[in-house]
């Protein structure tokens, strides 16, 4: 109902007929409804969401907010960019913050968040990704220079899960960063099982919140802007740097701790299969569900194939991926994203390379091939089926000679030298741009 | 100056009075030019907010000149809670902040007897390139603010581009005239056109924008030293006047769609009179008339549209 018309506000919880809940005790919710419940369990003092293109908040009791019964305050913004505005302006107010975007463009948005960053403001966001725009990733990777903290869910128990740390996070003294959930827009409201914490859990694990920054603290008034005078800017982006890496540390002991409470996994990064893989593929998101079809597919056919699935986007976790990935015997890596990239392949991938050469540096050994596979846009299945063709031919190819161009487009085979090769080929082929000139 | 008719407004709220006695909200330190009038109308605001309506206020700089001027990391001369937003932000963080105040007062950790007054600041060109559009969004909302867009750019001439002689400048617009108007057809509570020569018609217009419960809007020309205006501090204000008493910059104020001439000068002078002491560069006769009868249009057009909502 509501990722169908791809409402970013996750306020239709309340509209629900009453819970089904399964044998474990987990309640069948859609994304944006699980991403509710975990804002509705925090109740912070403000919470931003706009209308879809149909002019629909999902009316509902907007997650609780209601002032006037001294819960979260509701503001209405027209749309992405100005919801992050009135999100950044209740933070610094002093204010637990809730944003809910996706409806339109994100990277329209993207410099509210650097704004929010340099200003050190932690507030939530939670992003629909949706994936119908042309070049842009739609998802949390559209923000991957701004500096906040980015996770990134695959299904509803994830975004419930990372909604609610993502409130801890935003809400650390030392880290004073934005946190940006981005959440799968999951084929037009899919039901799944989540497991939720009860009311006074979730409130727990949220933590009591302390303002790290409160403007409306007139007996001590100060300024908070972007500019920066000369040599100073150093010294602030030193100061993000810093509390982007202590973000690496307090995510991980957070998962630790969510993992205590829950049983399910709160690190940065989750290994599947990753123990004798001999090729493997490394995704976030969305993507990471077709990744382990395929992965069971070929397992299945008696080849080692392995996954590794990342949460957390920023701080990138170089340091544990490179471990995993440069474990001898690991002869190939495929990386999917949805977003061209217009370097050289797409971000994750990109990400994935740095990680490697910055990881190999005094190992010694070859580093594993690595494949980065364009995928956007394209169905579950036909995602599962490029990757499994993809990852077969990468077992196959030999480590010595010359290597095909690492970037590959999924329908389109790997980029040529020219428009008119690539529409040769997909002639041949029978594909897409046939008839083109 | 001349005083005019006074009688066509209302009469002018009492100043504010031990200016002296209250520090000011922008300390010394900021980076603004020398001569630069838009810190003075910061600072009336400031008082106004303060000793007129005894409120506290908090800034947004909606991206102006003065957002970098007042405080650049790690510099800061505001003596008053404030904070820079991007461009086309302002209205929206300021939305963010009345939230704020509504949800922590509603949560018991404001001391409900402290009155904010949310005040989002921007210059002329910022404001209609990209603070109308948020602006607009403010007051469908309904949003408690105050928008004071200080005018710092010649007034006879939007952008004119560098090198350009004044044959090939484009037919006089007056553009910044239309912040105000463009304002108010987004009906908000309260928009006002004032001058910071004028202190107490720009201090009632300020107090009355303040206190009007809902999104205001003012203009203010200030003449900017670095945009064609005079170097010297004091003739900012000569420059000012000189727009006035020629009708360039009508003084005026809309309430709740009631608007109202709170200034008409008895005898208007020539537009020469202003171009002689502006810092704009050569400027032909031909053009100065042409600019005349741009002036004379406008104003005749603002007259009757005040008259006919007086009529309503």
């Amino acid at each position: 109902m509501t990722g169908g018309t791809g409402i970013p506000t996750p306020f239709l919880d309340g509209d629900l007929p009453p819970e089904v809940r399964d044998a474990a005790g987990r309640t069948a919710m859609t994304v944006d409804q699980a991403m509710a419940r975990a804002v509705r369990q925090v109740r912070p003092h403000v919470i931003v969401a706009c209308r879809d293109p149909a002019g629909r908040f999902g009316a509902g009791p907007r997650g609780g907010a209601d002032d006037r019964a001294g819960g979260p305050v509701f503001v209405e913004a027209a749309d992405d960019r100005e919801a992050l505005a009135i999100a950044l302006g209740a933070a610094a107010g002093g204010c637990r913050v809730f944003a809910a975007i996706g409806g339109q463009r994100p990277g329209w948005a993207t410099d509210i968040c650097h704004h929010a960053g340099a200003l050190r403001l932690g507030m939530v966001v939670g992003l629909l990704a949706r994936g119908e725009t042309g070049s842009e990733s739609a998802g949390v990777l559209s923000f991957r220079d701004a500096p906040c903290v980015q996770l990134q869910a695959e299904d509803a128990q994830e975004a419930y899960d990372l909604v609610l740390g993502a409130f801890r996070v935003a809400g650390d003294f030392d880290l004073r960063l934005p946190v940006i959930v981005g959440v799968p827009a999951d084929g037009g409201g899919v039901l799944r099982s989540v497991a939720t914490l009860s009311d006074e859990q979730a409130a727990l694990f949220a933590g009591e919140f302390a303002a790290p920054e409160d403007l409306l603290d007139v007996e001590h008034p100060h300024g908070l802007s972007m500019a920066v005078d000369g040599g100073a800017a150093h010294a602030l982006r030193g100061q993000i740097g810093a509390a982007m890496r202590l973000a690496a540390e307090r995510i991980e002991r957070l998962g630790r701790e969510y993992e205590a409470l829950t049983g399910r996994p709160g690190g940065m990064m989750v290994c599947r299969e990753m123990d004798d893989a001999r090729i493997a593929v490394v995704a976030t998101g969305p993507l990471c569900r077709p990744a382990r079809s395929a992965v069971q597919a070929l397992r299945r056919e008696g080849l080692a194939a392995g996954l590794v699935k990342l949460r957390v986007l920023r701080p990138f976790p170089w340091r544990q991926l490179a471990d995993v990935l440069l474990r001898p015997g690991l002869g190939a890596v495929c990386v999917p994203d949805a977003a061209v990239e217009p370097g050289s392949g797409g971000p994750l991938f990109q990400e994935t390379a740095a990680a490697l050469a910055a990881g190999a540096a005094g190992r010694g050994g070859d580093l594993p091939r690595l494949r980065s596979l364009i995928i956007g846009g394209a169905s579950e299945a036909a995602a599962c089926t490029e990757l499994r063709s993809v990852l077969v031919e990468l077992s196959a190819r030999s480590q010595a000679g010359p290597q095909p161009d690492p970037v590959r487009f999924a329908g389109w085979g790997p980029i040529r030298a020219g428009l008119s090769e690539q529409v040769e080929a997909a002639r041949g082929a029978g594909q897409p741009g046939e008839g083109a000139s | 100056m001349s005083r005019g008719d006074r009688s066509v407004g209302d009469p002018v709220a009492p100043v504010p009075a031990d200016l002296l006695g209250v520090p000011h909200g922008l300390g010394a330190g900021h980076g603004a030019c020398p001569g630069c009038a838009a810190t003075a109308v910061i600072r009336i605001a400031l008082h106004v907010a303060r000793l007129g309506l005894r409120r506290v206020p908090v800034v947004v700089g909606g991206g102006g000149c003065l957002d970098r001027a007042t405080c650049a990391y790690p510099g800061n001369a505001w003596r008053v809670p404030f904070i820079a937003a991007l461009p086309d932000s302002g209205p929206a963080v300021a939305a963010g902040l009345a939230a704020a105040v509504r949800a922590r007062r509603a949560g018991g950790e404001l001391d409900g007897d402290m009155a904010v007054k949310v005040l989002v600041l921007a210059d002329s060109i910022t404001t209609r390139r990209w603070g109308l559009w948020s602006l607009q969004r403010a007051i469908r909302r309904g949003t408690d603010l105050t928008y004071i867009c200080y005018v710092n750019e010649p007034l006879e001439a939007a952008w004119p581009a560098a090198g350009q002689s004044p044959v090939q400048r484009p037919a006089p617009s007056i553009a910044p005239q239309d912040c105000a108007r463009l304002a108010a057809l987004q009906g908000p509570a309260y928009v006002a056109q004032a001058s910071i020569h004028a202190y107490d018609d720009l201090a009632a217009k300020l107090l009355r924008a303040m206190d009007a419960c809902g999104p205001a809007f003012v203009s203010v020309l200030s003449a900017c030293p670095a945009a064609g205006g005079p170097v010297e501090p004091g003739a900012q204000l000569a420059l000012a006047e000189a727009a006035v008493e020629c009708n360039l910059w009508p003084l005026y104020d809309w309430e709740y769609g009631r608007g109202r001439l709170t200034y008409r000068p008895l005898r208007p002078v020539p537009v020469d009179h202003y171009l002689a002491r502006a810092r704009s560069g050569a400027w032909t006769a031909e053009w100065a008339a042409r600019l005349q009868d741009t002036v004379d249009q406008r104003w005749e057009r603002l007259c009757a549209e005040l008259e006919s909502l007086r009529r309503e």
